[in-house]
């Protein structure tokens, strides 16, 4: 018996796997393959929309860096604004300690309190300025991100984007701005067909990886909705909740709805009827599952805030909201044994006119 | 659960999936059995049930990409399970240390009726154990891809999409750790005989 055969008997008496979890596992597949496309996440998921596409271009784009330097926010008043979270406190410096240890209050009562109150906030806040084509929507997150869901160098970084707000295409984006702690400065631009990177002010050959980000025709692997499809999205709870993938009565709410429902609060193009529809099915989803209340928690961007905590066993997600206004702040992702997975602050969105700060 | 009875080729059934999603029923009913087995004895029987599910959802996604040349889609499947089990990876790698401290394995429970047998294959595990854990992810993943997948070296640098040479050169290093484990002698084998 050689090492290969003491290893083939390493664990071959494993149990085979019940029935009733291979029923569920095909269940949820059919679930997804006979639901209608629109509703059908994309390759990959655009259901993470931002986050997922600001992580998806920090992997692409990634550069390390390790002292720990917060950028300060642009100032006020540049194009029309259509929505500007809450103004960053420097301090208290975000941590990437694992969530869990934060304190907790499991009542639902709390949880379903709260929802209602940013509901309402949402549902009375202001429309932005309807989007137009060749006008672009500024965004701006701060990530940090730990163990393999980002660049494991890269664990803290500012980034903007600027999406070409044409209503019926996914992918046309017109620029990337990456401020890495380390202050190294990346710059993707996509011009006349043409993408140029430049690292600290210098053109680089483009790694061997496309950037497909940056395409200017609809991509249909890249993860963020179009606005079409983002104006079109439910505004009642009971459909938003359907929309993000909880069928009810087939599966209990899951890590990817609750993701999915925080990826359309990112989308600039929100309407206020579909950000409270939002929330409104948030706190439908809390009547079922795991959720609880983290009433002191800190974004990506250092500001502090209160906690929605959806964890259903595996991967702990937080919504952060700002405590006072209920204005959405960002989100987070943590596991019980690594700690922080990713976390991302909205910080800032906005139309313009045109793309800043040109390298 | 109703399978789906079919003849065809994996790569058939990919392919006929992309006008008929439904149709990817039958991959699932071909492999989830097998992939559940491959992730529990990589991880634990519950982190097995949540990655079955993911695995047969990511590759439902991804189903336009699948290379129809490759008509067995085994390989692609175990690709996608590694990339799952990889964001795990310090679950399995704690796991492995608490087996190789303790020599509990939660997932398989042991036979009353081979105590003898049992003891030193218990031995053997915590030996095997704390190698796996001193693997690099890469090592492990062809390690068992090879030992406990059972595919090819081909298969696995399709998995893995790494060069074949990759591949042997890998499980060279890697099965050089765990002999290194085992003390260079074989503590299942009754002779106590080196093995070489």
């Amino acid at each position: 018996m050689n090492d290969l055969d003491t290893l083939r008997a390493m664990r071959a008496d494993v149990p085979p796997p019940r029935q009733d979890v291979l029923a569920r596992g095909r269940a949820r597949l059919l679930d997804e393959a006979t639901r209608p496309r629109w509703n059908r996440p994309r390759q990959g998921g655009w259901r993470a929309v931002a986050l997922a596409v600001a992580a998806t271009v920090v992997v692409i784009l990634g550069v390390g860096g390790t002292a720990s330097v917060l950028l300060p926010l642009p100032p006020p008043g540049q194009g029309d604004r259509v929505g500007t979270t809450p103004t960053p406190t420097p301090t208290p410096t975000p941590t990437s300690t694992p969530s869990p240890t934060r304190t907790r209050s499991s009542s639902s009562g709390a949880v379903k309190s709260l929802l209602a109150r940013a509901q309402q906030a949402a549902a009375r806040a202001t429309p932005g300025a309807d989007p137009a084509n060749a006008r672009y929507f500024y965004v701006k997150e701060v990530l940090r991100a730990s163990g393999t869901g980002v660049d494991a160098e890269a664990d803290e970084m500012t980034a903007e984007f600027w999406f070409l707000a044409d209503t019926g295409r996914t992918g046309a984006r017109g620029r990337f701005h990456a401020e890495y702690e380390t202050g190294h400065v990346k710059d993707v631009v996509r011009k006349n067909g043409q993408t140029v990177v430049t690292e600290n002010g210098q053109r680089v050959d483009h790694p061997t990886q496309p950037v497909k980000a940056f395409r200017d025709d609809p991509d249909p692997s890249l993860w963020w909705p179009t606005f079409d499809t983002v104006a079109s999205v439910p505004t009642n709870a009971a459909d938003m909740l359907n929309f993000a993938g909880h069928w009810g009565s087939t599966r209990p709410f899951e890590g990817g709805d609750f993701t999915t429902l925080v990826g359309l609060l990112y989308h600039p193009a929100l309407r206020p009827e579909h950000r409270a529809a939002v929330y409104g099915a948030f706190r439908q989803a809390a009547d079922e599952s795991n959720f609880s209340l983290a009433p002191d928690v800190v974004d990506a961007a250092g500001r502090p805030g209160i906690g929605i905590v959806f964890d259903p066993g595996h991967q702990q997600r937080t919504l952060i909201l700002d405590k006072d206004s209920y204005e959405f702040l960002g989100y987070e992702m943590a596991n019980e044994g690594r700690g922080l997975d990713l976390s991302v602050a909205s910080v800032e969105h906005r139309l313009t006119d045109s793309l800043e700060k040109q390298p | 659960m109703e399978a789906v009875a079919s003849n065809r080729s994996d790569a058939a059934e990919i392919e006929r999936s992309l006008q008929h999603p439904e149709c990817f029923a039958v991959i699932y009913d071909r492999y989830a059995g097998e992939i559940h087995r491959y992730a529990a004895r990589r991880l634990d029987l519950a982190a097995a049930d949540d990655i079955v599910a993911e695995v047969f959802l990511a590759a439902f996604r991804c189903r336009a990409r699948y290379d129809t040349d490759q008509a067995c889609a085994r390989p692609w499947l175990y690709g996608i399970t590694t990339k799952l089990i990889s964001r795990l990876r310090r679950s399995e790698g704690r796991m492995y240390r608490a087996l190789a401290r303790t020599g509990v394995d939660p997932v398989v429970e042991l036979d009353t009726d081979r105590v003898a047998n049992d003891v030193t294959a218990a031995a053997a595990s915590r030996q095997l154990a704390a190698a796996l854990a001193r693997l690099t992810d890469g090592d492990r993943h062809v390690l068992l891809l090879f030992a406990w997948a059972d595919l090819r070296y081909d298969e696995i640098a399709t998995a893995l999409s790494i060069p074949i040479g990759t591949v042997r050169s890998r499980l060279h290093r890697a099965r050089a750790g765990v002999r290194e484990a085992l003390g260079d002698t074989n503590p299942l084998d009754p002779m106590g005989a080196r093995d070489t």
